[in-house]
């Protein structure tokens, strides 16, 4: 074991830690400060108050601001930054997951180092931002993240993959009849896409996911809601974890044609890890994740995506959609790296 | 006295002043010219494109607006502070002036140069926006030990939070006298300017003005989302009497304003201030408004205009006893009360004893 660290974590006050439904930051922010503290280092988690954690739990708002309605975040930010900011001495590292809202704890140079993992896609404004700001360092989620980030002249400490607890994804070799699409049901994740390739293709496609903001209830009701009337689409809506593991691992293949540069895509490990096939857009991470014709299909079209529907998934061997996850995205191998890239930051910010 | 450097934050939206609508925004440019007149050095940190004789520092290429970025997204107004902030650590200024409603919890701690803040919005839940409520509720324990400047009595007495006496200041609004001038005569009809909503009391004041049957000339601007509010309530009201004249520019403001036998402002909401009361009376027009908010701040009743209940009918009979009112006085009154001067000045004092006992 590396040398035991004090670390802080900084959520997203959004939902708890651990979310109870959607929250993909939350999920492996999570996973990070548990197995953190069962390695013995001494964690400081600031996050809502309704999340569970073994780490100490810091809360500037009882519960998640989404659960409150809470549409503009500026004041619960200004009480998280200031709680952070009274307690750097205490840290030897402040891992930050709130993106921009924590930057200007950087202003002050007489602390603590502060690594930002980038869990988002960096649009030119945020780069711009981070730009402004002095003193920190970055992880990326993903190689293509890195390059994009790099692209735009931010530097990059590390990329560690997101990992999952694999165990409580349960494996099936006999899936059902149907397709699945898991995430937001918006335009950037391509909800519309994989409605139309199964409709065309003629399979079953049950979708599943959620919608936050305005924008995306607009995009749901005039782009999406339209096209689920149709005997080929069952709409879930919103699943727990539990729904969505029995989801994915009865389905035939999650089709994860995705319109954005994608810097990680949890939702394709947690697939694999049922042992279901990923059929993704060649986009972001995906054919880092998607082992081509081994794991999954990393394909350019609609109509690729209906030509491996229909002619080429059955071929995938379904363990070794899960042994490629046991390999490679376990909460084991996510913190090994997370203590490697602690472990160089602080080298690097004492030196 | 000694001159100052003074950091002036502003939110990032449009530029300084704005072109039409922005009551902050113009406050704000007001402040910095006069301050800069008095021979500070003022550094703004706002939108490019703003006019200012302050040292002018923007962090983002666009105003915000123009840039598409939701008022919900604050990655620019918060490097627009650390910005600020960045500069009062390394010593470059006296004190750092923040108008960005709640953002300064986190910063004025980093550095012992003291802040002020000045609240331009409402620190309470009002019928104009319900959904503050939480927001607020999460800001009410830690906000005590900023330096605020409230913009009325009434804002102070209802905000949510209890501020120690020696915290806050009470400084009313400015507005530059020369761009409004003093119309003694007026004219025969009323006016009524604001946002078009409901809140502001546009039907209130067309239901009296079609009481007494007298011309009412309605302007403003009609956003978006207030479009469907205009076509349904307002529009079928409009005929030669009652008239919609648009949004109007600074430079049409005070023959508006001055023409009017007086302006109607029978609010709905509890105003923080009202700058267009200040601008009316700028004018010698006197106001007659509804107890609501700062109006009987703003308005010495019976002197200036009339502070009335919330009803039409009394709204009627004051705009029958309007002509007693000495206009002359009204614009003196004005003068001695809300000019960019007296605003000004009482801002220096505030920054002068700030600095003087740090730790207030």
């Amino acid at each position: 074991m590396s040398k035991q660290l004090r670390i802080a974590q900084v959520a997203p006050l959004w939902v708890p830690v651990p979310p109870r439904t959607y929250g993909g930051i939350e999920l492996m922010l999570s996973l990070l400060t548990e197995e953190l503290v069962a390695r013995g280092h001494k964690v400081t988690l600031f996050a809502s108050g309704d999340s569970k954690t073994k780490a100490e739990l810091v809360a500037p708002t009882s519960t998640g601001l989404w659960l409150r309605k809470v549409r503009s975040p500026h004041a619960v930010i200004e009480v998280l930054l200031k709680e952070v900011h009274n307690r750097r001495h205490d840290f030897d590292l402040i891992h930050n997951h709130a993106d921009f809202f924590m930057f200007p704890l950087a202003m002050m140079d007489d602390g603590t180092p502060i690594l930002t993992t980038l869990h988002r896609p960096i649009d030119d404004a945020e780069a711009q931002a981070i730009k402004a700001y002095p003193n920190k360092y970055f992880c990326a989620i993903s190689e293509d993240q890195k390059r994009s980030a790099e692209e735009k002249g931010i530097k990059i400490s590390g990329v560690v993959y997101n990992g999952i607890d694999v165990p409580r994804y349960k494996f099936s070799n006999w899936p059902d009849d149907y397709f699945m699409y898991l995430g937001r049901l918006n335009d950037e994740k391509g909800v519309v896409d994989a409605i139309e390739v199964a409709k065309r293709a003629k399979v079953p496609l049950v979708v599943a996911g959620n919608i936050v903001g305005g924008d995306e209830w607009n995009y749901f009701f005039h782009k999406v809601q339209p096209e689920l009337n149709s005997e080929y689409i069952r709409f879930v809506g919103q699943v727990d974890f539990n729904e969505k593991v029995r989801l994915l691992k009865d389905a035939r293949a999650l089709l994860f044609p995705i319109h954005r540069r994608e810097p990680f895509g949890l939702v394709m490990i947690e697939a694999m890890a049922c042992g279901t096939p990923v059929i993704g857009y060649n986009k972001g991470s995906v054919p880092e994740v998607v082992k081509d014709g081994e794991t999954g299909f990393v394909i350019n079209s609609k109509e690729e995506m209906i030509e491996a529907i229909l002619y080429k998934v059955q071929k995938i061997k379904r363990s070794a959609c899960r042994e490629h996850v046991e390999k490679n995205f376990t909460i084991q191998k996510m913190v090994d790296t997370y203590e490697e890239v602690y472990e160089k930051v602080i080298f690097e910010w004492k030196s | 006295m000694e001159k100052l450097r003074i950091a002036q934050v502003a939110p990032l939206w449009i530029p300084i002043p704005p072109e039409k609508y922005g009551g902050i925004e113009r406050i704000i440019a007001m402040l910095c010219d006069g301050l800069v007149e008095k021979g500070h050095e003022v550094t703004l940190f706002a939108s490019p494109g703003s006019r200012t004789k302050a040292k002018l520092i923007s962090v983002f290429d666009k105003p915000l607006l123009d840039a598409g970025i939701p008022w919900s997204n604050p990655i620019w107004n918060l490097r627009n502070l650390s910005k600020a902030y960045e500069g009062a650590i390394k010593g470059e200024f006296d004190v750092v002036h923040t108008h960005l409603d709640i953002w300064s919890l986190f910063f004025h701690n980093l550095t012992s140069v003291p802040t002020i803040q000045t609240m331009h919005n409402p620190l309470y839940r009002t019928n104009a926006d319900a959904n503050k409520d939480d927001r607020l509720r999460l800001f009410t324990g830690e906000a005590s030990n900023l330096n605020m400047v409230f913009i009325s009595q009434s804002a102070r007495d209802q905000a949510m939070v209890e501020f120690p006496e020696n915290k806050v200041r009470l400084i009313y609004n400015g507005i530059d006298m020369n761009h409004f001038k003093l119309n003694p005569k007026g004219s025969d009809h009323f006016v009524w300017i604001a946002r078009m909503n409901k809140h502001k009391g546009v039907e209130n004041a067309i239901a009296a003005a079609e009481k007494l049957g007298v011309k009412l000339l309605l302007a403003g601007r009609v956003d978006s989302t207030q479009q469907e509010y205009f076509d349904t309530y307002i529009k079928p009201h409009l005929n030669d009497k009652i008239q919609y004249v648009g949004e109007l520019s600074e430079m049409e403001l005070s023959d508006f304003y001055g023409q009017a036998k007086a302006l109607l402002y029978p609010i709905e909401w509890e105003e923080p201030f009202g700058l267009v009361v200040a601008e009316a009376m700028a004018c010698g027009t006197p106001v007659i408004a509804y107890r609501r908010g700062s109006m009987p701040e703003l308005i010495e009743d019976g002197k200036t205009g009339f502070v009335i209940d919330s009803d039409t009918n009394k709204l009627a009979e004051a705009m029958k006893m309007v002509d007693k009112v000495d206009r002359t006085y009204v614009r003196r009154r004005t003068e001695e009360r809300f000019s960019k001067e007296i605003m000004t000045a009482n801002y220096e004092k505030t920054y002068y004893e700030l600095i003087e006992n740090k730790e207030i």
